[in-house]
């Protein structure tokens, strides 16, 4: 007898994106693991295309089982209801609509949407997984009855370098990476690197990495860095191609995340990987994330930032310390020992197993 | 408890260090980034939703060119100079109209801000008589 297959469902399957990313991943070791795996999607990019199909054309068995990637609102979530297959819910996060609502309300209005249907679902799915202990609780508030932390599979640099490398007193290149949105605080970050300048690091510098997401938000970054003098200090790097993110990552002395809400912070793990020292704000995932193996701040405030950059500068121990528990942690998230933990909890929620 | 997470306790505890001093730049840096943060509406608060449109009233003509691939750059700059003069036509007549309706949106709130306030003292006013009526018949 075949045993039931686990199929992906995804609401848009876009390569390089973090969740594309992890399905395809995820639809390798289900596939490995003897199931025969299938991706259903809304839209798909057209070099994936060949990898997944419409949602609506569908044929699905009777003891299926459905895993539906839950990360914005989606016309698929009404067919959902009305399938008769087993419905498991993996939930990458939707951010708290109130960052978007100034700069990009009809975003907003989504993610109100989305958190509607996550509602909506929670009586239809039998069990969840979240990639942290915030986003699962965000599921369990919303009436969802069995939910599990369960890594997020994403790629990692196969080794860093380990050898100790100072965060300099003068000229400190601070780095971060996400996309131009409001929830991730962007401001924060220049705003700190700005009162470094002023005090006692001149020549740092700011990279920060990611697309273009929200328009206004990211012109008013551009004025921010203008207004506070900082403007040829902050380098807006947009999307980049993996081999500049690298290097992105491996030029950059320290890691500034002041972000508000993450569902789970990869990039924050990306910069531990390759031993890069991190400094981030206590909010939403990202402690969770970054376990003991970051310096976490209970305040954003600029001069407390700046002033963590600085203490690092001044204490190489430190940054020692940070670094190798850094690459402990990241170790924690590499496909090879993530990608097993994930497959083992999926087959035992689907009881397949 | 790791030492760095006492670390990062003491920073911000103190703050500041000495190379930090306090004063009109970091008065200036905090204020600066304090204007981006989001605006939270309350229930019925007029004044932060017209803030909010406020964000959304000037239209930009100019369509961003960003792309991957430079092709497309391109190509989206050639569309935005053969398009701009509509573009701008209607960013301007749409950028008029949502400053009228800021004005509207301000008059009304404005209104509605008197209205509350007549409203209060007719309240007062009322709940004296009803004071003066009591004390008279009892």
């Amino acid at each position: 007898m075949t045993r039931p297959a686990i199929h992906q469902l995804v609401p848009s399957f876009v390569p390089g994106d973090a969740i594309g990313s992890h399905v395809r991943r995820l639809r390798r070791l289900l596939n490995g693991a003897g199931g025969q795996s299938r991706t259903f999607v809304t839209v798909a990019h057209p070099n994936l295309k060949g990898e997944c199909e419409p949602y609506r054309k569908a044929s699905l068995g009777a003891d299926d089982v459905l895993l539906y990637h839950l990360s914005c609102s989606d016309s698929m979530v009404g067919w959902l209801l009305n399938q008769p297959q087993r419905l498991l819910v993996d939930y990458h996060n939707i951010t708290e609509p109130k960052w978007f609502d100034r700069w990009a309300p009809l975003a907003a209005h989504d993610m109100r949407l989305a958190r509607l249907q996550v509602a909506s679902l929670a009586s239809r799915t039998e069990a969840a997984i979240a990639h942290s202990r915030f986003s699962a609780d965000d599921l369990l508030s919303h009436g969802y009855g069995h939910v599990e932390v369960a890594p997020l599979l994403f790629a990692l640099p196969p080794g860093a370098d380990r050898t100790a490398r100072p965060v300099p007193e003068r000229g400190a290149r601070w780095l971060f990476v996400g996309r131009l949105a409001p929830n991730k605080c962007q401001q924060a970050v220049i705003g700190a690197l700005a009162a470094a300048r002023r005090g006692p690091d001149p020549k740092a510098t700011l990279t920060l990495v990611g697309g273009r997401t929200v328009g206004p938000y990211a012109d008013e970054l551009k004025r921010l860095a203008l207004e506070l003098g900082v403007e040829e200090s902050v380098r807006f790097a947009d999307h980049v191609p993996d081999a500049e993110l690298d290097a992105a990552y491996r030029n950059a002395d320290v890691f500034v995340c002041l972000s508000r809400h993450e569902g789970f912070g990869a990039p924050v793990v990306e910069a531990m990987a390759r031993g890069v020292p991190v400094v981030a704000l206590r909010a939403a995932a990202v402690p969770e994330t970054a376990g003991d193996a970051a310096l976490v701040l209970d305040d954003d405030d600029p001069a407390v930032v700046a002033a963590a950059v600085r203490h690092l500068a001044t204490h190489p121990d430190l940054v020692a310390r940070l670094r190798e528990a850094g690459l402990v942690r990241a170790a924690r998230y590499a496909p090879e020992q993530a990608g097993p933990e994930l497959l083992e909890r999926l087959l035992s929620l689907a009881k397949l197993g | 408890m790791p030492a760095h997470t006492a670390v990062a306790r003491a920073l911000g505890e103190e703050a500041l260090f000495e190379d930090y001093p306090e004063g009109p730049d970091l008065t200036d840096i905090r204020a600066a980034v304090e204007r981006l943060a989001p605006i939270e509406l309350a229930p019925g608060d007029v004044r932060s939703a017209l803030g909010l449109v406020a964000e959304h009233a000037t239209i930009n003509p100019y369509a961003a060119l960003t792309s991957r691939h430079p092709a497309i750059t391109r190509l989206k700059l050639v569309t935005r100079k053969l398009t701009f003069f509509v573009a701008h036509s209607i960013a301007v007549q749409v950028t008029e109209l949502a400053h009228a309706l800021l004005v509207a949106g301000a008059a009304t709130a404005d209104r509605i801000d008197l209205l509350e306030m007549e409203s209060n003292q007719v309240r007062r006013e009322l709940d004296e008589l009803r004071r003066r009526l009591d004390r008279d018949t009892g």
